[in-house]
């Protein structure tokens, strides 16, 4: 027989679907070896007990043979009955069995109606056939496993590719559904009150429907498969009603959050031995589920790295957008920095508004895009249009270009911002359109806040709808309706506003630019208030040169208009009527005698307080009354006189007839005297140079080098607080060393005087120093003669001095030292004293304590003490002096006691 | 080893400012408030070079540095103050340098390596 026809014959039935020709094929070979009419090959089905008839005529296919049938331990041809196709009949059988590792292993069963051959032609046939039917179906197993172990290939990149859970569970289950070759794949979990079943469906692509399923609907419950081990049951009970199939076999592998079913092995056409799942398609589903809930972990950890990773991302941005909006900050700060400091090297008013508008509106400090200055005027009280700085060809970008060009060429941008302001031409087509145009600013919703209230304004499109048509005009003269303005502030004043726009870059000007704005604002202020004083001080020094040689011509003309002039002679009667009126009354006066005798003094529209009360007085006192430097008012013009008024006795001294008052003009002395006054304060002037430079050297110094670290270290949170601390006292320091040395220079304002007591402003004062003093264990002492004593002038000024005194006295005095302040009733004066215990002050130095600019202390302008002497001498026509005592030194200031009128003006 | 440098200033700011950019440039700094402290110091454990204002309460700069050179004949002294018109009188003062205040303080950290670092 040929073994190799025999077996391509028997590997077709496994291969292929069956078909009748290999059937007879094989039949006719084996009748023809054995000499038989009729035959039939089985092999054994394990698991059903039963030999399955495989091929031959004897047997229809597919038929079983009970094992029971067959002695299993006969060796050779054994007569047996079986149902045929003919009848029951005695056919002959021979259990095909293989010798494995000692072991027999029944294969299968050959049948045959009859035989011819020899006995040795048997057993070889036999043989043949055991081996067959040994090898075949083991082929062919192998070739299965491997072709399931190729599959497994596909779940790799399975896991690999998909990038969610539910493509990974989709494909997954299809996937393990083709390997195992599952009719049905399905994964389930408990939900509250029943089941989810995700089922695959194949329809115009792969789907997964899922469906809920109550437990109530349930024949059994099924978590007793859905618990524990992964397991493969076969005709399981109760699954039908959840998974809505009939159910022959079935695995269960368990995915942490649920369980893969797969059930039932699809049918084949051709030949297989085993019809559900083996333990093979166990370990894979198996070994698949673990890798599954490796790969769900995994596309879960990713996509939670992922959500990190953008989180990372957006935190890094958001930081990032933080620290650049700091380094602006911080930019900006600087530029500030740099304009103030170039501001303040300016000497003239106009410079400082071009360094301003030139550092507003350069790209290297703060960059808006134009800037217009409009200054107030006090006299007419409205703003002017003055400057307008900013681009104005038609190539804006080429302008910008150029000025950086010229910006970078310097390495220090102060020194640019001084030289370029000063060379800057001002009288650009900007300018031309606001110069010296009237913006009233009072009722202005905008103007009128920055002015009045001294605020930064920034302009937008919602603020200004809201305002209405008021703010309109400023929005139509820049053409856009973002711009920000600026109040310049000085102490008293504001000197004007500027307003910035980005008018070409279209950039909105930000909240955050406020405390920027706000700096400039100040700063600004000061200079130019700096700036003002310069420009006096310079006007001043000017004429001083001139001055000084007239000066000495004034001095001996006054002398020889003072010789050569007789005094002007008015007499009056008992009723003041006037009776007398010399030439030089004429003169003065500007009346003849004609017009005038007979008519009392206050007719003749001369403007004098009390000159007629004073005749009077002198007619009830019988005394002569002096007066210097006495203002009358002539028409326009001022006149100061010294007036003697004398009373005129008749002949005999008896009766009083009534005065004679002389009169000497002492204008051009008094002028004079006013001029050399005004002489004295500038060689003063002249030395404040010096100490003030010193002065604000160190405080400049320390702000410059703490904005440098403050720049270098802006990442250190703790330094930054630090510095912006120091920086604030130093900018403290400035401001109260600035302010002395103004309420020094500045010419004396016009004082509000009236009624106070001076006792409850000292006992305000110690108040004020009472920590001080506490401090230092300094035993105040404080006396007085009256409880109330009131003095009459400007309370806030004389507060300054009393504080001024007081706090040297602390300064001064060891601890545990003594204080005694005074309060003194004189004869036409009241006396305040302040003394303290210490080192009494020597002479050479006690002569210069009220100079300006002299001090003792190591820092301090030296002007406390000259102030304290321009408010109580200048200012209130007092006295203050130094007295040393044995153990201590002495303070004292007098001022004049209130005349009567003014106290009737506290009664009322 | 660091140089180390003790920085006589009486304003406390200054002072810190100072002390913090010589530190920042590598030195091992120590501050005094006054020359009286800075004597006090220095006799403790002598430095290489000192940094002193002029105006000071009490002990002035320039007595200090006499009494400093006479502890220490090689300690170099540099001059920091807010007066430009001391210049002319430096040699008598026996410092080594003598540099203007001013919040670049590039030119001391300068005058200072080239006088130490030597």
């Amino acid at each position: 027989m040929g073994a190799r026809r025999f077996c391509n014959a028997l590997l077709n039935i496994f291969e292929s679907e069956y078909k009748e020709e290999f059937s007879r094929e094989i039949a006719h070979e084996l009748c023809g070896v054995l000499g038989a009419e009729r035959v039939s090959l089985c092999l054994l089905e394990k698991s059903k007990g039963v030999y399955r008839v495989i091929a031959g005529n004897l047997l229809p296919v597919f038929s079983k043979v009970p094992v029971m049938l067959l002695p299993t331990d006969r060796e050779g041809a054994v007569q047996i009955e079986l149902e045929t196709s003919t009848g029951t009949e005695k056919v002959y059988g021979i259990v095909l069995k293989r010798e494995n590792n000692n072991l027999q292993e029944i294969t299968g069963l050959l049948l045959f109606d009859k035989y011819s051959c020899a006995p040795e032609d048997l057993a070889r046939l036999v043989e043949d056939l055991e081996y067959f039917l040994w090898v075949i179906p083991r082929y062919e197993h192998s070739k299965m496993y491997l072709e399931k172990y190729r599959s497994l290939w596909i779940l790799t990149r399975i896991f690999e590719e998909s990038r969610t859970v539910d493509e990974l569970l989709k494909e997954f289950m299809f996937a393990v559904g083709e390997i195992l070759e599952a009719e049905y794949t399905y994964f389930v979990r408990e939900v509250a009150g029943g089941f989810e079943v995700k089922n695959l469906v194949l329809e115009r692509e792969i789907t997964l429907h899922t469906r809920f399923v109550p437990t109530e609907i349930l024949d059994s419950n099924p978590l007793k498969y859905l618990k524990g081990s992964d397991k493969m049951v076969y005709k399981p009970t109760g699954l039908e009603s959840l998974l809505g199939t009939n159910v022959k076999s079935a695995i269960f592998t368990k995915a942490e959050d649920g369980w893969f079913i797969f059930v039932n092995k699809r049918a084949k056409k051709h030949y297989v031995q085993v019809k559900s799942f083996d333990s093979l398609d166990f370990e894979i589903a198996r070994d698949a589920t673990r890798r599954y809930v490796l790969a769900k972990g995994r596309i879960e950890f990713d996509i939670k790295l992922k959500h990190e990773v953008e989180k990372l991302k957006q935190l890094q941005e958001s930081y990032e957008e933080l620290i650049e909006t700091q380094r602006e900050q911080i930019r900006k700060m600087n530029a500030v920095h740099y304009i103030s400091q170039a501001m303040r090297t300016m000497y003239s008013v106009k410079n400082v508004y071009k360094t301003l508008l030139l550092g507003l509106t350069s790209g290297r400090l703060l960059g808006y895009n134009r800037a217009l200055l409009l200054v107030y005027d006090e006299k007419r009280d409205v703003l002017v249009g003055r400057m307008w700085l900013g681009p104005e060809g038609e190539n804006v970008e080429e302008e910008w270009r150029k000025a950086n060009m010229r910006a970078m060429r310097y390495a220090d941008v102060v020194q640019y911002l001084r030289e370029e302001a000063m060379t800057l031409e001002i009288r650009n087509r900007l300018t031309e359109t606001i110069e010296n145009k009237i913006f009233p600013y009072k009722a202005h919703p905008i103007l009128e806040r920055c002015i009045l209230r001294k605020k930064i304004f920034i302009a937008n499109e919602k603020v200004l709808e809201a305002m209405g048509l008021g703010a309109a005009d400023l929005a139509s003269l820049l053409g856009t309706k973002d711009f920000a303005v600026i109040p310049l502030v000085g102490r008293d004043s504001t000197f004007g506003v500027v307003i910035v726009d980005n008018f070409y870059t279209k950039r909105s000007i930000k909240e955050s630019d406020v405390e920027i704005l706000k700096l400039i604002s100040d700063s600004a202020g000061l200079a130019i208030e700096t700036a003002i004083n310069y420009e006096e001080l310079r006007n001043k020094t000017l004429s001083l040169e001139r001055q000084k040689s007239t000066i000495e011509f004034l001095r001996e003309f006054s002398e020889s208009v003072l010789q050569n002039m007789s005094s002007a002679i008015v007499v009056l009667d008992r009723e003041g009527r006037i009776t007398e009126w010399n030439k030089k009354a004429e003169l003065y006066f500007g009346r003849t005698k004609e017009q005038v005798l007979g008519s009392e003094l206050d007719t003749l529209s001369l403007e004098s307080e009390d000159l007629k009360e004073l005749c009077f007085q002198c007619m009830r006192i019988k005394e002569e009354i002096t007066l210097s430097n006495y203002l009358i008012t002539v028409g326009a013009k001022e006149r100061y006189f010294d007036i003697k008024i004398t009373p005129f006795w008749d002949s005999e001294k008896i009766m009083l007839r009534g005065v004679i008052i002389t009169l000497d003009d002492v204008t051009e002395r008094v002028n004079l005297e006013k001029e050399r006054k005004k002489q004295e304060k500038l060689a003063v002037l002249g030395e404040m140079a010096a100490r003030v430079a010193h002065e604000l050297r160190n405080p400049v110094s320390v702000l410059g080098g703490f904005i440098k670290r403050l720049e270098k270290n802006q990442g250190d949170e703790e330094a930054r607080k630090r510095y912006i601390k120091i920086i604030s006292e130093e900018i403290l320091r400035l401001e109260n060393i600035v302010n002395e040395i103004l309420d020094f220079s500045r010419e004396p304002r016009s004082l509000e005087f009236r009624l106070f007591d001076i006792n409850k402003l000292i006992k305000d004062v110690y108040l004020l120093l009472e920590e001080k003093i506490k401090e230092k264990s300094i035993l105040f002492m404080f006396e007085t003669d009256k409880e109330e004593m009131n003095v009459y002038g400007e309370s806030a000024r004389l507060k300054q001095v009393a504080i001024n005194l007081l706090q040297n006295a602390i300064e001064a005095t060891p601890a545990g030292g003594k204080i005694l302040v005074e309060t003194r009733e004189g004869l036409d004066n009241i006396v305040v004293s302040v003394w303290n215990e210490g080192t009494p002050i020597p002479k050479d130095i006690a002569e210069k304590l009220f100079v300006p600019f002299f001090t003792t202390k190591v820092h301090g302008t030296g002007l406390g003490l000259a102030i304290c002497k321009k408010i109580v001498e200048d200012e209130h026509g007092g006295k203050i002096y130094h007295e040393s005592t044995e153990d201590g030194n002495r303070f004292v200031f007098e001022l004049k006691k209130p005349s009567e009128l003014q106290e009737v003006d506290l009664e009322k | 080893m660091p140089k180390r440098i003790l920085v006589v200033e009486d304003e406390p700011n200054m002072r810190l400012l100072v002390a913090e950019e010589l530190m920042d440039a590598g030195y091992e700094v120590d501050t005094a408030e006054n020359g009286e402290a800075a004597l006090m110091k220095f006799k403790d454990k002598p430095y290489d070079l000192v940094t002193i204002d002029i105006e000071m309460p009490g002990m002035n700069g320039l007595e200090l540095a006499g009494k400093l050179r006479e502890i220490k004949r090689d300690v170099r002294l540099v001059i920091l103050t807010a007066y430009s018109h001391y210049k002319s009188d430096m040699a008598s003062w026996a410092a080594d340098a003598y540099i203007v205040k001013s919040s670049d303080l590039t030119e001391l950290k300068e005058v200072i390596s080239r006088l130490i670092n030597m």
